[in-house]
Order: structure tokens, then C-alpha cells, then sequence
């Protein structure tokens, strides 16, 4: 597993973020900055649990020896490091196909999927990826069996306390 | 009575301390974040350092010279640049002026390469000021002081002014935040004390690398100020003078920050 | 020695018969995002990179689908269970008709 990337820090308040001192709109349009507008929940969330559908072929998630690794609260959401690890095997009956990253609050809920093959060894992956705002990630690990297993992160995503224009 | 008081006051608060412990932001950040530093097979910032590396293999289109050529361990003709990063801004001779790493490269590609001098966020810069501070990462920072030549004092003093005076709309100054209120939460991020310890950096932010001038131009922009110009002599200064702060901390370029 | 640095590739640990090997890769590379607006407010268009495939002595080792939620210069780290020293081989290919191969080579201790 790539090293560093457990980062479970459970901060049940976030007292710094009742202080929106320069975090507001008084500093103008984000314009260039990743900020995306965050869109109608319903419509998120319906379009994420479609995606999910459409990787699953309509399985259905149940728990199992599938791990996330993902910080609970990120430094910067334009560049989070996220870790998914299954304990099963990629050749085999059980075998792990692939692995998919969804994100229920981002503009698209997809984020990666992953194929292996017998040669993979481990189904297992690092990548860095986005979150516009806090909202929750999801791995899903397709068997070859056809069930689907799955496990679940929430994600705090802070503004910075300065918004930069864009330039140089 | 009162005079003096307030007399004592004005002269405290142009004297302010400094923090007591000298501290990175490093130090700041989520374990993922860090771990991105601290591991070359993850930091996006080699990308920069390797075409750095290469850029100073490269000969000039113009007249065939490399960085290698005069600066390769060996050659008598210049100083190794293993640990060169760690010794700006320093004096240029030519012009009897403080550069600052990047300028030092400039005048090199333009007096002995025959290239043009490159733009403060050039990639091509930043690739070599990061391959620069890369071979010195972990080695302290030890520009020439200020003493050593009257060019570096002045700059030293203009640069310490400027940290000290109030700017812009929100007419704040850099000591308010990172003296005075360094530890403390702005927004959700703790306020750093502001050493230029790992530039340039790749920011999470930019999602791409940057220079210290890029970011105290950010600053500037954050306090509604209109911000210095990139190689301009109070940037330079400023470059200084936080240089001079940050004595003796370890070089930790290439940097990731949020 | 003059091609500019577009991507990097680490294999993290010994290379040893019949034992799993990660790889970690970075690509220069923006993935603009789409979502994005640029200084006079209008929408930067989207220009990501879409796959990563991974073949080891011409087999296919694992292949990526990534979409615009990755993050800027785009960091994959996977890993494959080497049985012969050989060229391990990665493709990107994204928008725009963006290309890249890169490989490295295998040697088993």
C-alpha cells in the first residue's frame, strides 16, 4: 500500500470554519480557481447512484474486505490522495475485475475505474483526485462472480482563507 | 509619561520579534499532503526537477553552452551548484545588486548562453531553480548577510520595511499575520510563519509550480494591494529579507502545499 | 536528452520473481477540468486524459479509465506480479488527440 496515505483524523468541529474572514465573496468571482458551482443535491445524487448503476450492471453493494484510504479532512481539494485496497485476489473464482472511485457532490460522480487482470497480482490502486465540496467517496470493487462490494468515506473540503486570482 | 509610552510601543512593534522557534509550514499540513513531499516516487513536483536536470544538460541553441559545461563538479571555470540554492539571494558582481536564484539564472542564460532571460513562472525556470534547490534539499539556508555588502543591506532593510508596513485595502502588513498571529486559524488554515524554505513549490492551489514571488503576489492580491511586479527591486528586497528570517532552516525544495 | 519531462515512472521496491511490484507513474498533464472559468469568465474547456493502459512484455497488466475528478498531472500507482525481467509500457491517451508512452525497464534481482 502506498505509504502515508491513512489519514483518519476525526475532527467533530471545525470551529475555524464559522470564521469565514476572507473565505466570502467580498474578494470577487473565483474566476480560474477549481471551483465548480455546487448543483442541485437531488440531481447530484441521482446522477451518482446512475453511474454506479451503470459500473455495477445493477448489482447490488454489500460490505466486504474492500478498504479506502482518503483523509477526512483535505489540505486542498483540488489534489486529494485516495488509496482503495481489496483483500481478494485479481485471478480466481472470487476475483477482483475492477475498481471504481465515485464522488457524490462533484460536477461528474466519476473519478476512475480500474481494470486488472490475473498479472495484477493485488487489486489495488493510489491516485490523487478532485472534490469541489465536502460530500462522500465510494469504492466498488466488481467480482468476477458478479456481486459487487463497496465501502464509503465522508470528506471535509475547506475553502482556503485566500482566493487568488488567476495569474501569475 | 504618555509620549514615552506610546514611544515605547512604536519602537516595539518596528522591532517585533520574530517567532521565537522558526517552524515550516510543513509541519501545518495533513499527513497525505506531507507524504507527497516527502516521497520523490509521489511529488508532482519531480516532473519539474527532472526537466530541470535536463535543461542543465542542455546546450544553448545559440552558442552550444550548458549549465553542465562550466558548473559540472570538476570544471574550474565556475562553482559546483550542489548547494547553490541555499545561497540566495546573494550579490551579483556585474551589477553590484542583489539577484535572487532565478535572476542568477537569468543573467547566466543571458550573458553566457546567448538566451533570452525567462519570465518569473516560465516552466523552464521553475524546472531549473527546482532541480537547483533539489540537490540541496535538506541543507540549511545561508544567503550572504546583510552586513557583507552594502547592496544586500539596503535591499535587507527595504525588504524588512516592507514586511513591516500595512498594505492594501485590508491594510494589513506580512508581520500582522506571520510574526504576530503565526499558529493561528485563518479561515481553516493555520496561518504559516512564511519561509521560503521549499520553493519553488508545487501548490495544491495553482495545481502547478510556482515561485516565492508568485505567492507573495498572491498575498498582495489576498490584502487587496496591488501586488510587486516579479523581478522588481522591492520584490527582490523582500526575497531578502525573508531569506534573512529564515537562516538556518533546512532547504525543502520542491515543496507541496495546499 | 532534449525531449521535455512528460512523465515519470518508479517501480517502489526490489523486483523479485513471483512477488507484487507497484508502480507509481506521473504524467504532466492539466486535466482541465471543464468546470472551470478563465480570467474573462468564460468556461475553459475540458482536456483531460481518459486512459492509462499498462502492458508488461506486450501483456496487458491493467488499464485506467480516469475522468476529469482526477487531479492536475495525474498520479496512478497500481502493481503487477513480474514472473521474467522484461519492458514494462505505459500509455496515456486523452482529448484532443493527446499521446504519451513511456516505459520502463524490469529487472528481476
Amino acid at each position: 500500500m502506498t505509504p502515508n496515505l491513512a489519514s483518519e483524523r476525526r475532527r467533530t468541529t471545525l470551529k475555524a470554519c464559522a470564521l469565514p474572514v476572507f473565505a466570502v465573496s467580498g474578494l470577487g468571482a473565483v474566476s480560474g480557481s477549481a471551483r465548480a458551482q455546487v448543483g442541485d443535491a437531488a440531481r447530484l445524487q441521482a446522477a451518482h447512484d446512475a453511474a454506479i448503476g451503470q459500473f455495477t450492471g445493477g448489482a447490488a453493494l454489500t460490505p466486504g474486505p474492500i478498504r479506502l484510504e482518503i483523509a477526512s479532512l483535505v489540505d486542498n481539494g483540488n489534489t486529494v490522495p485516495v488509496a482503495v485496497a481489496c483483500e481478494l485476489a485479481t485471478s480466481g473464482p472470487r476475483a477482483v475485475q475492477a475498481i471504481a472511485l465515485f464522488a457524490d457532490r462533484n460536477p461528474s460522480p466519476e473519478v476512475m475505474e480500474a481494470v486488472f487482470s490475473p498479472a495484477s497480482g493485488r487489486a489495488q490502486l493510489a491516485t490523487r483526485m478532485r472534490l469541489v465540496t465536502s460530500q462522500t467517496v465510494t469504492a466498488i470493487a466488481k467480482l468476477a462472480e458478479g456481486t459487487c462490494i463497496a465501502t464509503s468515506a465522508q470528506v471535509i473540503v475547506t475553502l482556503a482563507a485566500c482566493l487568488e486570482p488567476e495569474e501569475s | 509619561m504618555f509620549i514615552a509610552f506610546v514611544a515605547a510601543f512604536c519602537i516595539a512593534s518596528l522591532c517585533h520579534a520574530q517567532p521565537a522557534q522558526k517552524r515550516s509550514s510543513f509541519a501545518d499540513m495533513g499527513t497525505s499532503t506531507q507524504a507527497l513531499q516527502r516521497d520523490d516516487t509521489q511529488n508532482p513536483a519531480m516532473l519539474w526537477v527532472q526537466d530541470g536536470q535536463r535543461l542543465m544538460q542542455t546546450p544553448s541553441v545559440v552558442n552550444g553552452k550548458s549549465c553542465a559545461q562550466c558548473h559540472n563538479a570538476g570544471a574550474s571555470r565556475a562553482p559546483s551548484l550542489q548547494a547553490a540554492a541555499t545561497r540566495y539571494p546573494a550579490l551579483d558582481a556585474l551589477t553590484q545588486q542583489p539577484f535572487t536564484l532565478a535572476q542568477r539564472v537569468n543573467a547566466c542564460r543571458s550573458r553566457l548562453q546567448a538566451l533570452p532571460a525567462l519570465p518569473s513562472e516560465h516552466q523552464d525556470l521553475l524546472a531549473i531553480t527546482a532541480a537547483l534547490g533539489h540537490s540541496a534539499r535538506g541543507q540549511p539556508i545561508t544567503a550572504p548577510a546583510a552586513e557583507s555588502h552594502k547592496a544586500l543591506q539596503a535591499a535587507h532593510d527595504l525588504g524588512q520595511k516592507w514586511f513591516f508596513t500595512r498594505i492594501g485595502q485590508l491594510n494589513l502588513s506580512c508581520a500582522q499575520c506571520h510574526d504576530e498571529r503565526a499558529g493561528l486559524s485563518l479561515g481553516g488554515t493555520k496561518i504559516p510563519q512564511g519561509h521560503p524554505t521549499g520553493y519553488p513549490i508545487y501548490r495544491l492551489e495553482w495545481q502547478g509550480m510556482g515561485s516565492l514571488a508568485r505567492r507573495i503576489r498572491g498575498c498582495m492580491t489576498g490584502v487587496r494591494a496591488e501586488p510587486f511586479a516579479h523581478f522588481s527591486p522591492e520584490m527582490t528586497a523582500l526575497e531578502v529579507y525573508l531569506a534573512a528570517r529564515a537562516t538556518g532552516m533546512p532547504l525543502e525544495t520542491p515543496a507541496v502545499r495546499p | 536528452m532534449t525531449e521535455p519531462t512528460r512523465s515519470l515512472i518508479f517501480l517502489n521496491g526490489p523486483a523479485k520473481r513471483g512477488e507484487w511490484l507497484e508502480v507509481r507513474c506521473t504524467l504532466a498533464h492539466p486535466m482541465e477540468s471543464g468546470h472551470r472559468r478563465g480570467s474573462d469568465g468564460q468556461l475553459l474547456p475540458r482536456n483531460i486524459v481518459e486512459t492509462l493502459v499498462c502492458r508488461f512484455k506486450g501483456a496487458l497488466i491493467a488499464q485506467f479509465r480516469l475522468h476529469a475528478a482526477i487531479a492536475a498531472n495525474p498520479f496512478v500507482s497500481f502493481g503487477f506480479v513480474p514472473q521474467q525481467s522484461g519492458t514494462l509500457e505505459l500509455r496515456w491517451q486523452g482529448q484532443n488527440g493527446f499521446f504519451h508512452a513511456a516505459s520502463r525497464e524490469v529487472v528481476l534481482i
